[in-house]
């Protein structure tokens, strides 16, 4: 994988999930290394997950930020390329990070020529941090798609102010905590795979400081000697913020989209700098609890948050 | 001191919001701002919010449109939530919730649910009675309950006043002497 000089080459594999992102990475930090260069070489990938599209934008955008050079070799034949095109992820890639052989020429990308046509895609959005204004346009806009496409039965107003519920909190978290000039992302995605039940997925990611670092500066002793994993399971269950104790009942969003995702038997996963965690939901008695945590991965900044909600199997 | 209206207020939530969905603490602390100075203006006893027109609120701003506001007038206003939806009641709830506050909701004539913090079987008894009849005296309460005595009914009234779901006014007992009446909120 690293070359002996220039920048640091990255393979990715055919199915890019993040487990698979964080193995191509292969443990090096990208944030603090050395390199002032990187090649990620996408050519191979077939398939490429919503959390996998989330993280990779962040970190993708972050580097150049950072002053580094970030290349994608990224054939347009590449099965992956013209989903993500569609996605809209090249508009909200950084412009200085070069594509290679080239980006979709700017007008003419499959997303821009058809956004909003495919009632079964809900493109990648960039959050303008601290511009509420065009944060509440852009739920709006979800909400209409989602009125206008999304078909659960008798359960569809119920199953979009879940997600409404679900997007306006963790979008609040973006616009307090973040910190950051870079703009977050956020991305639906539905999947209906035979026999396995309509499954709505969302990611919503900021490159801030992370929500365990905003979480420890309030200094509660609610998380002395907790692990990072476990303060973020806290968060969830309880509601741990930055803002307590001053203001009371802090926390609240989070416990409410840890209750949404109880409700569709959902999973929600929160990577936040070398932190990478998934909750899960399958236990009616003990709520949300954490499933799998990795307290090593390589460093992508700020907090990326991924939700899945199994739409056939509502709680009532 | 001064004189305090003893009417009820209701406030139209959707006036002060922008659109009809609210969401995130900074939106719920300018809709706190708005609401404190209506009620520090025409001083009542006890304000209704009402969600009527109001598509989605989110718990983050429940927290500072709502809870903010019946604990910043704690003791002095009663609160109660109307015009409410599922997703509406149930961000509330979560809201309130978190702080132990409990909160009544009204969802249509004679009809009522608690939010947030669930209320003792006790509680609930004592505080359908006082809905039912749109205001009780320690004496009323005490000739429905006998098992009861006048000292535990006493303490079941004055519990739902601090909790706020009642609220105590001062009326002249048939007797000549003072009374305290305790009356539904709205």
């Amino acid at each position: 994988m690293k070359s002996a000089s220039g920048p640091l080459a990255i393979r990715f594999p055919a199915k890019v999930g993040p487990e698979e992102f964080d193995t191509a990475l292969g443990g090096y930090d990208p944030h603090s290394g050395k390199k002032r260069g990187f090649v990620f070489n996408l050519e191979d990938v077939q398939f490429i997950s919503l959390d996998a599209i989330a993280t990779s934008l962040c970190l993708f955008n972050q580097l150049v930020h950072q002053g580094k050079n970030v290349a994608l070799d990224w054939s347009a034949s590449a099965p992956s390329f013209g989903y993500c095109e569609r996605m809209g992820y090249f508009e909200a890639l950084d412009k200085t990070v070069e594509v290679r052989p080239e980006r979709p020429a700017s007008g003419l990308s499959s997303y821009e020529i058809y956004r909003d046509e495919n009632p079964a895609l809900l493109e990648i959005s960039e959050v303008p941090v601290g511009d509420r204004k065009a944060t509440k346009a852009l739920v709006r806009r979800l909400t209409e798609r989602l009125e206008t496409n999304l078909d659960v039965g008798g359960n569809s107003r119920t199953v979009i102010d879940h997600v409404w519920t679900v997007v306006t909190e963790l979008l609040s978290n973006i616009h307090e905590h973040s910190r950051t000039g870079i703009p977050g992302i956020m991305a639906i995605q539905p999947y209906n795979p035979p026999g396995r039940g309509k499954k709505l997925t969302l990611a919503i990611a900021d490159s801030g400081v992370g929500m365990v670092t905003t979480i420890k500066e309030s200094g509660s002793p609610r998380i002395e000697g907790l692990e990072d994993h476990e303060i973020i399971l806290k968060a969830f269950r309880e509601g741990l913020s930055r803002r307590e104790p001053t203001t009371p009942g802090s926390g609240c969003g989070l416990t409410r989209c840890a209750e949404i995702a109880w409700k569709y038997e959902g999973n929600l996963t929160v990577r936040t700098m070398n932190i990478w965690t998934k909750l899960v939901t399958r236990s009616a008695r003990t709520g949300i609890s954490v499933g799998l945590y990795s307290n090593s991965q390589p460093v992508v900044r700020g907090t990326q948050i991924y939700f899945e909600f199994y739409l056939d199997r509502l709680r009532a | 001191m001064n004189e305090i209206n003893p009417g009820i207020t209701g406030i139209r939530l959707q006036a002060v919001v922008d659109g009809t969905e609210a969401w995130g603490p900074d939106e719920g602390a300018e809709c706190f701002q708005k609401t404190a100075e209506l009620i520090r203006e025409k001083r009542p006893r006890s304000v209704t919010l009402d969600f009527e027109g109001l598509a989605r609120v989110d718990s983050s701003w429940c927290r500072e449109a709502v809870c903010a506001l019946v604990n910043n007038f704690r003791g002095r206003v009663a609160f109660l939530v109307a015009g409410t939806n599922k997703i509406i009641e149930e961000n509330l709830d979560t809201a309130l919730l978190k702080q132990g506050m409990s909160m009544l909701c009204r969802r249509g004539e004679g009809e009522f649910v608690i939010l947030g913090a669930a209320l003792k079987p006790h509680l609930i008894e004592t505080l359908e009675i006082a809905e039912a009849r749109k205001e009780v005296t320690t004496t009323d309460l005490c000739r429905r309950m006998p098992k009861l005595s006048l000292q535990n009914c006493n303490n079941r009234l004055r519990q739902l006043v601090e909790i706020g779901l009642l609220i105590r006014m001062e009326s002249a007992a048939v007797t000549g002497g003072k009374e305290f009446v305790y009356r539904s909120i709205g």
